[in-house]
């Protein structure tokens, strides 16, 4: 890659030891960045590593609890979307913030639509010039169209062509390609390569490391709320960045090899044949799985290691039954699975946590005792009838087995930290006595302590019998399993055995990446 | 100097009535959602005996709970299905063609009992098509219900063919409009409707089910939970207190008829709204629906004892309903501060804005900040 343009140097924007929090989180913890004008900077990072709430913050939807940006040296505030947009910060989001059903032209001015002098729109005025602003981005497109009736790539070029008609000078574009077909993307990159040459500072938030080679200048490795690391955007720097992105010297890394005795830590009990749990060839939806194949023996913990975005979820929810999928084979305890619905899956001993606890794996308002109980309430209501003594007497042993922080079980589960609100999540499958447990990042969002008495949880559920899926994101979460498979862009693509992993340690896991 | 005084101590009025409201939402809080309908229920009493000694006699009090009673019925379904985060729109058509059926059974001469089963069965078959509709249909309950409120009432037309259909069953008006022990059979009736469900919300599964499936549908489904039968099951009850509410009426009324239950659902919503529980469903519970319609029914009986026509009352039911959403949500008590930013703020900086801003206005520095650049 070239350097940036024009270096100066004085970086166009500069965020300066910015931290926030949520409620047992922390989110960022004290991140600095600089962009120059004419460059593109590459933020990479995993899921809940900290550059969502970056570019909330930039945008001016959250304040950041320390810290500041600055522009041009000067330290600005960004407390509304308003205020950012006068910094001169444009974002374009994930979802494109376009008015779907009106034209490219009043979107492209919308709020600031040029008048005639009798105080109505101008609309020539506004098609000629929002047509100007498009050819200049090397854009061909009907300005009369409806955003809806257009094709991805060209919204995309409309919202950035909004934001050029504010004067943007920071241009935010978080995953820009996500919904964006291959040669798409290198039209996008055209003409982020122009708006480079006019002197932007140009954000880029990808899961896509060959994106980011292709059109950044330098890339920041953000982990934990940490940028960790800084790299040139090249693609020899790949191992480098890999590293501080999954690995490297994350603070928490060292208190998570506490766990467990022993050199590895390791949060199942060895056990990787025998009896198998759960059987599945080729199963796959059509859209985000092409192929999975995996046996769980008893009292196994089986890793499915992956970067995020490469169907992690999809195949949790698959294995669970709680979307549609198609299979040559789904063997439970060696006899078919009969159908594709939670409740079946629950019947068969088969349990979920979600990666998404908050939206799918609690209830926010309804208190600790009522979540916990909610996946075997028959248990708790003979004759319909609920049992709330015994509801109470289950919960109450919960919340002091796994630790759960609360004054009372009758507390709303959505006051509860993020560890804890896991660690319910997990005590209703633990109720339930579900034999088999599906989880997906089961550490996301939680701070370190809770961490740790979560893979403890999990360990103790294997030591006790039970089967477990662990999809994760998480390098060191895969180390601690007893095998691994390794998932790909929906595909199980190989597997890594213990023996292997204490051999080479984590790029027994990290050569199979790619 | 005497004039100089009246000014200032409006204005101390006007500067203690926010603590003093304040310090009303606190005790009322403490009492739970309930406690908060006891009191302001008590504070209406207390206003109608005030204003109007025909108020506090067994006879108007009495009058008062036979005509909140179909209400409340309704408003218990209404419930039901709100607790899930649904709505059911077509309850007041549906009470309709229950009293129709009503009517042409018993004058047949179909015994009592069978007319009224007939009645919940035709109800409760609309109400399970309700739920088809929603469930498999992936149709909004606002469209649906919406669509089956003017269906069920056309169909509630074309049976009665005539202008209405006369009731002389005498066991039928006697069931329905006799009295039960001191009580008349509609109070009784509510009442009974009332308790069932109070239970079955607060101590039985299914109730349990509807909370989890308005609190969290998709964290309900990943518990196992049957929520397309349970969101069936809820329109199902709904329409079927629904009908039950027709034979009230038409009992009431002596004749079965299409034209009954007009605006029914809105008043059964109004109830449920009033007595606290939010649209987005997983709140509440039927007695508070209850208390909130006999507060809208007592208030209404208070302005038509102070000869207060029609059209004013339409308008302090309105203000009701908007007052008690304010307290029981709790926006209540961000209530000055927003009414202070969306006086005195700017109006719109003039600038664009793209996104809108999720408080609706900027706050003050921002203007200070923007003015300073120009």
């Amino acid at each position: 890659m070239t350097a940036p343009a024009g270096l100066d140097l004085r970086p166009l924007i500069a965020v300066s030891g910015v931290s926030k929090a949520y409620p047992g989180t922390q989110a960022l913890a004290g991140i600095d960045l600089e962009v120059m004008p004419g460059e593109i900077h590459g933020i990479a990072g995993q899921n809940g590593a900290g550059k969502s709430t970056l570019v909330r913050i930039l945008s001016g939807v959250e304040k950041p609890d320390t810290g500041e940006v600055l522009i041009d040296g000067k330290a600005v505030t960004l407390d509304t979307p308003q205020a950012a947009q006068r910094a001169q910060i444009m974002t374009v989001h994930q979802e494109l913030s376009l008015v779907p059903h009106l034209s490219v032209a009043e979107n492209i001015y919308v709020g600031e639509l040029p008048r005639t002098v009798l105080g109505t729109i101008h609309w020539s005025k506004v098609r000629t010039r929002a047509r100007e602003q498009l050819l200049r981005l090397g854009f061909d497109i009907d300005v009369r169209a409806t955003v809806a009736s257009l094709p991805i790539a060209h919204r995309q070029a409309v919202e950035i062509a909004k934001a050029l008609t504010r004067d943007a000078r920071v241009l935010i574009l978080d995953e820009p390609t996500a919904t964006l077909p291959r040669h798409d993307v290198n039209q996008l990159f055209d003409l982020l390569n122009q708006l480079k040459t006019l002197g932007l500072a140009i954000i880029y938030i990808s899961h896509h490391f060959d994106e980011m080679y292709a059109i950044c200048d330098r890339i920041s490795v953000f982990r934990d709320g940490r940028r960790v690391a800084l790299h040139d955007g090249d693609e020899r720097q790949h191992d480098a960045i890999l590293q501080s992105m999954l690995g490297g010297v994350s603070p928490d890394r060292s208190a998570k090899l506490q766990v467990g005795p022993g050199d590895m830590p390791r949060l199942g009990t060895g056990r990787t044949e025998g009896e198998v749990a759960l059987s599945v060839r080729g199963l796959r939806d059509g859209h985000n799985l092409h192929g999975i194949d995996l046996d769980l023996h008893k009292g196994e913990v089986l890793g499915i290691a992956g970067l995020s975005g490469n169907g992690q979820s999809q195949l949790a929810a698959a294995l669970f039954g709680a979307e549609k999928s198609r299979h040559d084979q789904f063997l439970v305890d060696g006899r078919q699975r009969r159908r594709q619905d939670p409740a079946h899956s629950i019947a068969l001993g088969i349990g979920l946590l979600p990666e998404e606890r908050k939206t799918q794996g609690l209830i926010l308002t309804m208190s600790i005792t009522r979540n916990i109980t909610m996946a075997s309430l028959p248990r708790f209501s003979p004759g319909s009838f609920l049992n709330k003594a015994k509801e109470h007497k289950a919960a109450v042993g919960m919340r002091d087995a796994l630790a759960i922080k609360t004054a009372h079980v009758g507390e709303a589960v959505g006051n509860l930290s993020g560890g804890n609100q896991q660690k319910v999540a997990l005590a209703k499958w633990l109720v339930s006595g579900v034999s088999t447990l599906i989880i997906v990042e089961p550490t996301r969002g939680v701070d370190v302590g809770a961490k740790l008495e979560i893979y403890e949880l999990i360990r103790s559920f294997a030591d006790q019998g039970g089967s477990i899926i662990l999809i994760t994101s998480e390098i060191d979460e895969a180390l601690m399993c007893d095998r691994v498979l390794i998932l790909s862009r929906g595909r199980t693509v190989g597997a890594v055995s213990r023996s292997e992993i204490e051999q080479r340690g984590e790029s027994a896991i990290l050569d199979r990446f790619n | 100097m005497a004039t100089n005084t009246p000014a200032p101590r409006t204005q101390r009025l006007f500067h203690s009535l926010p603590s003093a409201l304040s310090s009303l939402r606190t005790f009322t809080a403490s009492l739970g959602s309930k406690g908060y309908l006891l009191a302001v229920g008590a504070i209406v009493l207390l206003v109608g005996s005030a204003l109007s000694q025909h108020f506090m006699t067994s006879r108007n009090l009495i009058s008062v709970l036979i005509t909140a009673s179909v209400v409340s019925v309704l408003a218990v379904g209404q419930y039901l299905v709100i607790v899930t985060g649904g709505i059911d729109l077509s309850v007041g058509a549906v009470a309709a063609v229950s009293s129709v059926i009503a009517g042409l059974a018993l004058q047949q001469g179909t015994p009592w009992p069978v007319a009224l089963l007939l009645a919940l069965l035709t109800a409760g078959l609309i109400g399970i098509f309700n739920g088809l509709m929603i469930v498999y249909g992936g149709i909004t309950p606002f469209i649906v219900t919406l669509a089956m409120m003017s269906i069920a009432r056309g169909v509630a037309y074309m049976l009665q063919t005539g202008r209405q259909v006369a009731i002389e069953d005498q066991g039928f008006l006697a069931a329905f409009t006799g009295n039960v022990g001191p009580m008349p059979a509609p109070v009784m009736i509510a009442l009974l409707v009332t308790i069932v469900f109070a239970v079955v919300m607060a101590q039985t599964r299914f109730g349990r089910r509807l909370f989890a499936l308005g609190g969290n549908a998709e964290a309900a489904r990943l518990s196992g939970l049957p929520i397309k039968r349970d969101i069936i099951g809820a329109y199902c009850l709904s329409s079927l207190l629904a009908g039950l509410g027709g034979v009230m009426i038409a009992a009431q009324l002596t004749e079965g008829s299409a034209i009954i239950g007009e605006g029914y659902e809105l008043n059964a919503i109004a109830a449920v709204v009033v007595g606290g529980a939010s649209l987005f469903g997983g709140t509440g519970d039927p007695v508070s629906a209850v208390l909130g319609g006999l507060i809208i029914a007592v208030i209404l009986n208070i302005m038509d004892l102070l000869g207060i026509q029609a059209q004013p009352q339409l308008i302090v039911k309105g203000a009701v309903i908007l007052l008690a959403v304010l307290f029981t949500s709790g926006v209540g008590n961000k209530l000055p501060g927003a009414l202070r930013k969306l006086l005195f703020q700017q109006r719109y900086t003039g600038k664009p804005a793209a996104e809108a801003d999720p408080v609706g206005a900027v706050p003050a520095s921002d203007k200070e900040e923007a003015d300073a650049r120009h």
